[in-house]
């Protein structure tokens, strides 16, 4: 059973995508019915998963493609911090999607790829090889462009060819290292603690890291490979929420974080002197992702240059080369994921209520819209990193780990971002509750549309909860600290 | 006591030990009675947003002075500082979101400050602290300034001003009252004070505290509007905390005894500036129909802020001077002469506050019924007064400060204080009429919000940063005198007396 354990979770959204893709759904109840099951099973599993694992399972399946080249998945609890994120924003996300999509076309179109790219997230999470990673990395490549240019006007398919430029550039560049590295050293485990033992001193080990840098900081928008993430803006709602808090930056966040740990070893990567350079690129990225967010009129466009900038605290935390700041780091990815996972929601719900795109607009919507104001207000202000908001968490973990880790001046770059974080959110919170509507205000759609505004919600409360109850055993806090003690 | 909540945040640890207990207890009262003053005080339409953003900078208030470890304090604290900003916003006119802008930017800074010096207290150790080392310096700097910033020590005062007359009576009582005290509890709390010897520091606390009490009392009387001249007045009495804080710094072994007066000097104010603050939301200038009776209870505890003889400000600022001139200070009577000084100055605001704040009533006849407001100020004011008797019950030594000398040493001060206004009374109020019926010279962000909101006709009797003391003496010609003769009437008390 444990052997066919992991691709069940991945199939627990493969089978749906596919069956959207090719059976023409008419009735959206059977649709919606198959989408929110799907997504309960994914969970139902990943939970399952996630207790036998704290208690020491582990799960692994191997199989064989072609001589060495193997198909790898397995159970570490790095990967299943990533799973349990992917799909519990996935079930977020698909109740928003209905809520999101009222009587629009291609919704077989759009739920097939939004399953595909949720199952290739979930094989990117368990990948126990570099093989296995990279193939599922360049699926969700693939799944997601059809679902940046869903709307199909002439807007998103211009986000979507830039969208493809960047990744496939990337992902060819990924491949370049992996082949590279593996015509080396043979096939690429994921170990922890780093698998390249004493090897790496050589200065081609040097070249081929960062070409993995380059690769994933395409899809984790370090400056200045970032481009396609404003762009991609043109996507509706859902899209942007799960491209923005799991899906696409995530994975190259998360590809980062497994080169480091797993490929190379912190270890032998620090010792070649790889971080620091990496370190000040992560703290650019920041400074000037919240430089830019601050002079966007566009909701939307605010929230990707700030996407931008938080991703890189997960990068510049596990440059750090310090059990603490990785902690930080680790933490943020699930952490950033709640918080700007409910900023999108309610983007989208301001602009698919009232048609409101623009922040200039907001005046006064938390009159009309209390529920989802208030879950902005409190996922902004967690980016802020207040107190006891998640953000809170990771940013202080990176902060004190920066210091135990001899680079203080990173506290700096953490206060810097702090404060335009508050620059470009309080102006927003400000509109939303103090200033009054203009008259014209108007609801295009019942107010009381639940799936829209509940996963928000949800997310803003697990944002609380998350900061508040951060030592509580099941916190991704604590989760963390068990990630950490292996990779140590 | 100690609890600790092991699941809260990173653990949080909150105790009543001798450092916040009593801070503990006035802050309690002072909230009962403002929340019961807010039910009152606040229409029914608002109640909503104002009770949401003052219960949760109660909480957090209450959650600072408990929390003994770094994160929870910091997240009580940011709890109270961001909470406030809604209160600030009570009303939303040009003035009030200058205020909030100006008071997120101190806060942020603050914020900052302080989260930068806990991650380095956290991660180095509160045992750091125990030596000179530069690490050392570096945290205490952050830790004071970041506190500072709430405390309203100059130049980081520029909040107080704006945000107190921004915010309604009640939230601008507590703001006043408690929320600048956690400032005090910040430093209290995680700086060596009392346990090493740090002159350079503590003379620099020193200083800044006695030119923030100096400076702060001068520059409010340049206000008109009566909440910003009491929050003038609280930044100049927030300079004696610097100051003793700093006496600490420099001698280590007065802290004990000068905990015991910081405490006393905390109860003091917080009381005298709530129930200052309380009156300030009353329309009816009356107390049982008597105008006098209604002045008397403004006056005493206003009068108390400046050292008037037997109210509490009187034993306060006795024992601030004795500590003052410890002999190891190497001060001697020097710092007295300033401390005197100080009283001057700020009987003189006092006098001009409470002169003012009975001008401006008679328009608005008062129709909602204030009897429980005024029942509030009442009770506050009283306590306000009666609570010499609680430290005399539990320090008997203190009834040996009140003998004819003392009396007389801080009587003058207000007398000296009360002819310079008698003096001056048209010019001092002439500045005051000046500011009410010009446009008073604005600011630019004011400027462009006046622009941008043309309906909001607010009339901006609220002088801001533009409004030197320069202009306004050139527009009265006889305030620059008097001024004059009052500084030097100051002077021949001095050589008399001291």
């Amino acid at each position: 059973m444990s052997d066919l354990f992991l691709p069940l979770i991945i199939a627990a959204s493969f089978i749906p995508g596919i069956i959207m893709l090719t059976l023409k759904i008419k009735s959206s109840a059977l649709r919606n019915t198959i989408n929110i099951s799907a997504a309960m099973i994914k969970i139902g599993l990943v939970l399952y998963a996630l207790t036998a694992v704290s208690k020491g399972a582990y799960f692994e399946t191997n199989l064989q493609v072609y001589d060495t080249i193997v198909l790898s998945l397995s159970s570490n609890p790095l990967s299943m911090l990533f799973l349990a994120l992917s799909s519990g924003l996935w079930l977020l996300t698909t109740i928003y999607a209905i809520g999101y999509f009222h009587q629009k076309s291609n919704l077989n179109r759009f739920f097939g790829f939004f399953n595909l790219c949720v199952a290739s997230t979930a094989g990117i999470a368990l990948a126990a090889n570099l093989f296995t990673f990279l193939l599922f990395y360049e699926l969700l490549t693939l799944t997601t462009y059809p679902l940046i240019v869903h709307k199909g006007d002439e807007e998103s398919r211009k986000s979507g060819r830039t969208y493809l430029i960047y990744t496939l550039f990337g992902g060819t560049v990924l491949l370049l290292a992996m082949v590279w590295l593996r015509s080396l050293i043979g096939p690429v485990y994921f170990i922890e603690g780093g698998g390249l033992n004493g090897q790496a001193y050589t200065p081609i080990f040097t070249l081929i890291f960062c070409l993995f840098m380059i690769g994933f900081g395409v899809k984790a928008a370090i400056v200045p490979l970032h481009g396609w993430l404003p762009r991609a803006m043109s996507a509706p709602a859902p899209v942007s929420s799960l491209l923005h808090a799991v899906a696409v930056v995530k994975a190259g966040a998360f590809g980062i974080v497994r080169t480091i740990y797993e490929i190379y070893g912190i270890k032998i990567a620090a010792i070649q002197g790889l971080l620091f350079p990496l370190a000040i690129i992560s703290s650019i990225t920041i400074i000037y992702g919240s430089m830019r967010a601050l002079f966007q009129d566009d909701l939307k466009k605010r929230l990707a240059y700030s996407t931008v900038s938080q991703v890189s605290y997960i990068v510049l935390g596990t440059a750090m080369f310090g059990p603490i700041a990785t902690l930080g780091a680790i933490v943020h990815i699930v952490h950033q994921g709640i918080m700007k996972i409910t900023l999108f929601f309610c983007a989208g719900i301001f602009a698919e209520l009232l048609g409101k795109k623009k922040i200039s607009d907001l005046n006064g919507v938390g009159k009309i819209l209390p529920f989802s104001s208030a879950a902005f207000s409190i996922a902004a202000i967690g980016m802020i990193g207040m107190p006891p908001l998640a953000g809170f968490v990771s940013k202080w973990y990176i902060a004190i780990g920066s210091i135990e880790a001899g680079h203080p001046w990173a506290i700096g770059v953490l206060i810097i971002s702090s404060i335009l974080n508050a620059a470009y959110f309080f102006p927003i919170i400000y509109r939303l509750w103090f200033e009054s509507p203009p008259e014209d205000i108007k609801l295009r759609r019942s107010k009381f549309n639940w799936a829209l505004i509940a996963p928000a919600i949800i997310t803003a409360l697990l944002t609380i909860g998350f900061g508040l109850f951060a030592a509580t055993d099941i916190s991704p806090l604590s989760w963390t600290k068990l990630i950490i003690e292996r990779e140590y | 006591m100690t609890i600790t909540l092991k699941n809260l945040l990173f653990g949080a640890e909150f105790a009543i030990n001798p450092f916040n207990q009593e801070l503990l207890i006035i802050t309690a009262i002072i909230w009962v009675l403002s929340f019961v003053y807010s039910a009152v005080y606040i229409p029914p339409k608002k109640r909503g947003s104002f009770f949401f953003f003052m219960g949760l900078m109660c909480l957090g208030n209450i959650g600072m002075i408990l929390a003994q470890d770094i994160p929870t304090t910091y997240l009580f604290f940011g709890m109270m500082s961001f909470s406030a900003l809604g209160l600030i916003l009570y009303e939303v006119n040009p003035f009030s979101k200058y205020a909030a802008k100006q008071y997120l930017i101190y806060t942020m800074a603050g914020e900052m400050l302080i989260f930068a010096g806990f991650a380095f207290l956290h991660v180095m150790g509160s045992n750091t602290l125990l030596s000179l080392t530069p690490i050392m310096i570096v945290i205490t700097t952050l830790i004071l300034l970041g506190f500072g910033i709430k405390l309203g020590i100059m130049p980081f005062h520029g909040w107080l001003p704006l945000a107190h007359p921004a915010a309604p009576a009640p939230a601008s009582a507590v703001l006043s009252a408690l929320v600048i005290k956690t400032g005090l509890m910040g430093w209290v709390k995680f700086l060596p004070i009392g346990l090493i010897e740090f002159p350079e520091l503590g003379m620099i606390l020193m200083m800044l505290g006695l030119l923030t009490s100096l400076i702060a009392a001068l520059r409010g009387l340049l206000e008109s509007n009566p909440k910003a001249m009491l929050a003038y007045s609280s930044v100049s009495q927030m300079g004696f905390i610097s100051l003793l804080i700093g006496i600490a710094l420099m001698v280590p072994e007065s802290w004990p005894k000068t905990w015991g007066v910081v405490m006393i000097f905390v109860a003091h104010h917080a009381f005298a500036k709530a129930s200052l603050f309380f009156s300030t939301g009353i329309k009816d200038k009356t107390l049982f129909g008597k105008k006098w009776l209604f002045s008397l209870l403004i006056a005493l505890p206003g009068l108390s802020l400046a050292g008037l003889p037997l109210s509490s400000g009187f034993f306060a600022k006795l024992l601030i001077k004795k500590q003052a001139s410890l002999p190891f200070l190497g001060l001697g009577g020097n710092l007295n002469i300033l401390l005197t000084l100080t009283g001057v100055t700020t009987a003189l605001l006092i006098i001009k506050f409470i002169s003012v704040s009975q001008n401006i009533s008679k328009k608005e006849a008062s129709k909602n019924k204030e009897s429980l407001i005024k029942c509030i100020w009442g009770v506050s004011a009283l306590i306000s007064l009666l609570i010499p008797l609680v430290w005399i019950t539990q320090d008997a030594s203190l009834i040996k400060l009140i003998s004819p000398s003392t009396i007389y040493k801080q009587l003058w001060p207000i007398m000296v204080a009360g002819f310079i206004f008698w003096a001056n009374q048209e010019a001092l109020t002439n500045l005051s009429k000046s500011n009410r019926s010009t446009p008073p010279k604005t600011t630019k962000s004011l400027k462009a919000f006046q622009e941008k909101f043309p309906k909001l006709k607010v009339s901006l009797s609220f002088p801001s940063k533009g409004n030197s003391y320069a202009q306004s003496a050139q527009k009265n010609p006889e305030m620059a005198s008097g001024f004059c003769i009052g500084l030097f009437i100051i002077v021949i008390f001095m050589v008399l007396n001291i």
